[in-house]
């Protein structure tokens, strides 16, 4: 099979795959670095949410609740899916400090296991990664877009076509989403939207890089 | 063990035969360019008609439960045109580089991948998935889970059942008569539109850069939350606002407040509006796959 999208692999991650897709993936997996390597970025994205505590609304009754009848808190699932979640990721890995300031609180141990930001109306906390995160996401774009240049002449070119022209009006969405950010840097719909429009240009070059050697 | 039937035909113009095959069969079809075409019966076999030169041969491997149909072309990649008809619950796997694509009365689970095509499916059941680069995809009296991505190309869902993913880089996204828990649909560029059941307990979330944002219920218990950056929101119902943050955010509860409705436009009008109000829809779909 060509390369397994990230939503895809997400659902392997989820076991929500039908059957046969997820044996199609798990194939896959086994020969290809590439996808084994972003299967491993997603699950260290969510075990890291998961690692992280509840933040309860500041009016939360529970902890009261649970008090008073000696619940022990709920394992938190989160509430976004798991683009979403990927999204939120990258795009605080991607975000200035200035920019992220607006939004971390501090988990005591920032050094050494990064820090966490709340995503107000998501009712959810995501790790902000690393700068080496946000340098591998460029890098990824990078050896994609190498990547898709050597192997273009292998694509129809009207496929060469509309792929370029649809990375050109990413760019554009993400040019705009930046712009936006620049005048309003605390808009935490602007982050995810950023994110997501990122992630949107790696799936579509992981895609058309996919696509070269699939005829190749 | 490996129970295989290998036949091959070289024909002057074509090929037409019909190969048995036993329940829980899946069909797999690799083709380069060239239109497939996909019709049901209940008979537990598979009829394959395609057209090619004489150059290109069929091949027709079933093993392992699979029934596998490839196109060979002596000299360079094979144009095969296709005409199947297969047992109505058969799971389908359709691969085309260039050419659209058809599927009328499956209730099998159904994955296709085509670059260059649109793709038209009418059922389905199971795990639905289409992916297209370059066409429109248009699926009808789905049910189960559905997943649906194009980079340049409309994406029509019309009586879907059950959860539903919509992806489109540069596209509309309009989702008619659907009855699921839970949407995600999401586009660079396009209009979205949701019109169907809200549930309670659902969960919805439409995204557009650049397009507008519509949802069509005849009601909606919902916590809501709208976020644009440049936009407006608009609605048929009752609102009242219980908070807006920076970059036009805003959360409300409709109703019972059970279901998740998240909405966002960068640039567009986020619209919730009640079924039958005047100016609901705003644009009809294309009704046949085609390239954009």
């Amino acid at each position: 099979m060509t390369h397994p999208s990230t939503e895809q692999l997400s659902d392997y991650l989820d076991d929500e795959l039908a059957p046969l897709t997820q044996a199609e993936v798990s194939t896959h997996l086994e020969g290809c670095a590439e996808c084994t390597a972003l299967l491993g970025e997603l699950r260290r994205v969510i075990s890291r949410a998961n690692a992280l505590d509840d933040a309860p609304p500041r009016a939360d009754l529970w902890p009261g609740v649970a008090a008073a009848i000696g619940a022990t808190p709920a394992r938190r699932r989160p509430s976004l899916s798991w683009p979403q979640l990927l999204a939120a990721g990258i795009a605080l890995m991607v975000i200035s400090g200035g920019a992220v300031a607006v939004l971390l609180r501090g988990n005591g141990d920032g050094a050494s296991r990064g820090t966490v930001a709340e995503v107000p109306g998501a009712s959810i906390v995501v790790p902000v990664a690393t700068t080496a995160a946000g340098r591998g996401y460029d890098a990824a774009i990078r050896s994609l877009e190498a990547e898709l240049q050597a192997g273009q002449g292998r694509l129809d070119s009207a496929t060469v076509r509309v792929v370029t022209q649809k990375l050109q009006l990413i760019d554009r969405a993400i040019a705009e989403a930046e712009r936006a950010l620049a005048t309003d840097s605390g808009s935490t719909y602007l982050h995810g939207h950023l994110a997501q429009t990122r992630l949107r240009k790696l799936d579509l070059l992981r895609h058309a890089a996919a696509l070269t050697r699939a005829v190749s | 063990m490996l129970l295989a039937l290998l036949a091959t035909a070289m024909l002057l113009q074509g090929t037409d035969t019909t190969v048995s095959v036993r329940p829980g069969t899946r069909l797999e079809l690799s083709s380069f360019e060239g239109g497939i075409s996909v019709t049901t019966w209940d008979r537990a076999a598979v009829r394959i008609e395609a057209e090619h030169d004489r150059d290109t041969r069929i091949d027709i491997d079933q093993s392992d439960g699979t029934l596998s149909l490839h196109g060979k072309a002596r000299y360079g990649p094979a144009e095969v045109t296709w005409r199947l008809t297969v047992p109505a619950e058969m799971a389908l796997q359709l691969r085309t580089q260039s050419g659209d694509v058809r599927i009328a009365g499956t209730r099998g689970s159904v994955s296709v991948e085509t670059v260059e095509g649109g793709i038209e499916i009418h059922g389905g059941r199971g795990f639905v998935s289409l992916q297209s680069v370059e066409g429109n995809l248009v699926l009808t009296d789905a049910a189960g889970r559905v997943n649906l991505a194009t980079v340049d190309g409309t994406i029509t869902v019309r009586g879907a059942k059950g959860d539903l993913r919509a992806s489109a880089v540069d596209g509309a996204i309009l989702l008619d008569e659907i009855e699921s828990h839970n949407v995600e649909a999401s586009t660079v560029d396009g209009d979205i539109r949701l019109d169907g059941t809200i549930h309670d307990g659902g969960e919805y979330h439409l995204s557009s850069h650049d397009g507008d944002v519509t949802v069509i219920a005849p009601a909606i218990n919902a916590t809501v939350s709208v976020s644009t950056y440049d936009g407006d929101f608009e609605s048929d119902f009752p609102v009242t606002v219980g908070g807006i943050t920076a970059g036009k955010r805003m959360t409300f509860t409709m109703g019972t407040g059970t279901a998740r409705l998240e909405l966002e436009s960068f640039d567009g009008t986020v619209a919730l509006r009640r079924s039958g109000a005047r100016g609901a829809r705003s644009s009809d779909a294309p009704t046949a796959p085609s390239r954009p």
